[in-house]
């Protein structure tokens, strides 16, 4: 037997022993440490109030709005179209299959954007993408588009225009949550909206 | 079996794999920070009470003076410049894993303090937590509230920031009946955000 | 380009055909450099009086998979991004028998029969015709296999995992394994009676 071809198993042999104590190096996506906290100093995961209402009054099938709160407080008050994932399940596989989807522009929200953020941070150490959180929560959602203030004849055109596209959204979305109270004590409005509804199904054109 | 011999073909090879060994334990780093939470562990954290400290247990511990609860401002230094929890340490959070910052978070960790994140907001204050919480800082707590809610009692746009509920069902209420009402004679505007609300899913009645 | 340096954006995605060339031809120069455009080298293995095709083989592979271990592990590249063939369970079987069949009877593999191709041999460029006229004849008559084609998917699977060993005592025991081999093989070709070629 040729001395090289002894001394080449030799090195085979150290080579697969280098490999058999090295220890396994894991891959599971996350990002670094140091990218993660990149990530949560840029602001531009914040979506605004306004921009999540103008996307779901045009019915954007790319958005899906997480509810991270409680299921109680969830079934007492959500944005509508919003789906319930409480903080605690985040993790969950069912979640998982969610986030991975990259077609759907998944935006966090809760309360404030405290727990929410806290949802996006996890998910973004997971490595998954189009995660956003909504500025303000749900706090912020209701108290610009639910409640809103008329704004004087003397301000400027901007804040009419938003003022008439949060009332114009806030009405638009009564329209699929009205509440059983609201039903009965307001018979009559209810019938107008029910005709016009019929009225858009029927021709295109058609609005309230 | 000669055509080893011939060129020194096993010496070259043997050469380079030795260099490549040679550089790259040379290349070879460990990262300066890891994560020592696994993504289940520091979820768990989040919901942990005993690493939140709010308004009240704050101006508590600034009132004790107690040597052992270091707070860790992360807001930006013309903030902190501008007005501090005195003794507190200032870290903005872009700055949170620098080397520096590092040394200092891990001799204060070495010393058993505890730090006590704070930031404009809440939300600020909780990214900084969970990245410190994460990388090995588990002597960390975050002030479950805003910076400016430390000296004023109760500061109502402060609380929009933590996770209380400011949904005024009453109000929703009111709105809900009077808003078709209004909506007949509205704003043009109303009328063109509705336009695409026609859908064939909704089932409850209205546009 | 399926390696890690194209999807991380390191090399832009239209040097492709470029990389993939300059690999070809260095694929090219060492089936050459190795004599596997000599289909009598080729079918040694199958009577058992060379087993070059053996050796040159098991070498590359216990090289790619230590280098890529290595280079992994300082942090050069990311294993878990290079692209894993999907394995088919059923197509894999009669792909592999139809694939042995042919490199018996004409003793070349597709790509050693281009090797022979550029060095002019006539075997070669029929076997090489041959080819072409099989992959007309399979994309003819697809619809027929398509079912069988598609059965029995397990995604990228790994045979560590199917085995459950770890990644590194696998790489362990092939390394010995392939060892074992070279030895086995020389102590073959001095049995069997040599061929003159």
């Amino acid at each position: 037997m040729n001395k090289n071809y002894i001394f080449l198993t030799i090195l085979a042999v150290v080579i697969g022993l280098g490999i058999l104590i090295m220890p396994e190096t894991k891959h599971d996506n996350q990002i670094k440490p140091v990218d993660l906290l990149i990530a949560i100093d840029d602001p531009s995961r914040f979506l605004s109030t306004d921009v999540i209402t103008d996307r779901l009054v045009k019915k954007d099938p790319t958005l899906l709005l997480i509810d991270v709160r409680t299921a109680s407080q969830f079934n007492s008050f959500s944005i509508p179209g919003a789906i319930n994932i409480p903080l605690d399940s985040i993790l969950a596989r069912s979640t998982a299959e969610i986030m991975g989807n990259k077609d759907l522009d998944k935006v966090f929200y809760s309360n404030a954007d405290v727990t929410s953020d806290q949802a996006w941070i996890i998910n973004k150490r997971l490595g998954y993408k189009a995660i956003y959180v909504l500025q303000g929560g749900v706090n912020k959602w209701f108290n610009t588009i639910v409640i809103n203030e008329i704004p004087a004849d003397t301000e400027p055109v901007e804040i009419i225009e938003l003022y008439q596209f949060r009332k114009g959204a806030c009405q638009y979305f009564f329209g699929n949550n009205e509440t059983g109270s609201v039903k009965e004590s307001n018979a009559a409005p209810k019938k107008a909206v029910v005709i016009t509804k019929k009225a858009t199904g029927a021709s295109a054109g058609g609005g309230c | 079996m000669n055509e080893l011999n011939k060129t020194l073909r096993l010496t070259i090879a043997v050469v380079a794999i030795a260099l490549v060994f040679v550089i790259g334990l040379l290349t070879f780093q460990k990262p300066e920070v890891e994560y020592k939470l696994t993504p289940d562990v520091a979820l768990s954290h989040l919901t942990d009470v005993n690493l939140m400290v709010n308004v009240e247990q704050a101006q508590e511990i600034i009132r004790q003076n107690d040597a052992n609860m270091i707070f860790i401002d992360v807001r930006n230094p013309i903030s902190f410049g501008r007005d501090h929890i005195e003794k507190a340490i200032n870290i903005p959070l872009r700055e949170l894993l620098d080397k520096s910052s590092l040394k200092l978070l891990r001799s204060l960790n070495e010393k058993g303090k505890t730090m006590v994140i704070y930031g404009e907001t809440p939300q600020q204050a909780s990214g900084a937590w969970m990245m410190l919480q994460q990388t090995g800082f588990q002597n960390t707590k975050m002030l479950n509230g805003s910076y400016t809610e430390l000296g004023s009692k109760s500061d109502k746009t402060a609380a929009m920031f933590s996770e209380t509920p400011m949904i005024d069902m009453e109000a929703l209420k009111t709105l809900t009946s009077a808003a078709p009402v209004t909506e007949v004679q509205n704003t043009p505007s109303a009328k063109k955000t509705v336009i695409p609300a026609k859908v064939e899913t909704s089932k409850g009645g209205g546009c | 380009m399926t390696g890690p340096l194209i999807p991380m954006g390191v090399i832009p995605e239209t040097w492709n055909n470029v990389i993939a060339l300059i690999i070809g031809i260095g694929f090219g120069f060492a089936l050459e450099a190795s004599g596997f455009s000599s289909s009598r080298k080729i079918m040694g293995t199958f009577f058992g009086y060379d087993f070059v095709v053996l050796r040159v083989f098991f070498t590359a592979a216990i090289t790619a998979m230590s280098g890529i271990i290595y280079f992994d592990f300082m942090g050069w590249m990311d294993a878990s991004m290079l692209y894993i063939n999907p394995y088919y369970v059923s197509s894999a079987i009669t792909g592999g028998l139809v694939m042995g069949a042919g490199f018996a009877l004409g003793g070349f593999c597709p790509g050693t029969s281009f090797c022979g191709v550029a060095i002019g041999k006539i075997d070669a460029m029929i076997f090489s015709a041959g080819l072409f006229v099989g992959i007309f004849i399979f994309s003819e008559i697809y619809p027929l296999f398509e079912k069988m084609y598609n059965s029995g998917n397990l995604g990228g699977a790994m045979i560590y995992d199917m085995l459950g060993l770890s990644k590194g005592v696998f790489a362990f025991l092939l390394i010995i394994v392939a060892i074992g081999m070279f030895y086995a093989a020389t102590f073959v070709e001095k049995k069997v009676k040599k061929v003159d070629y």
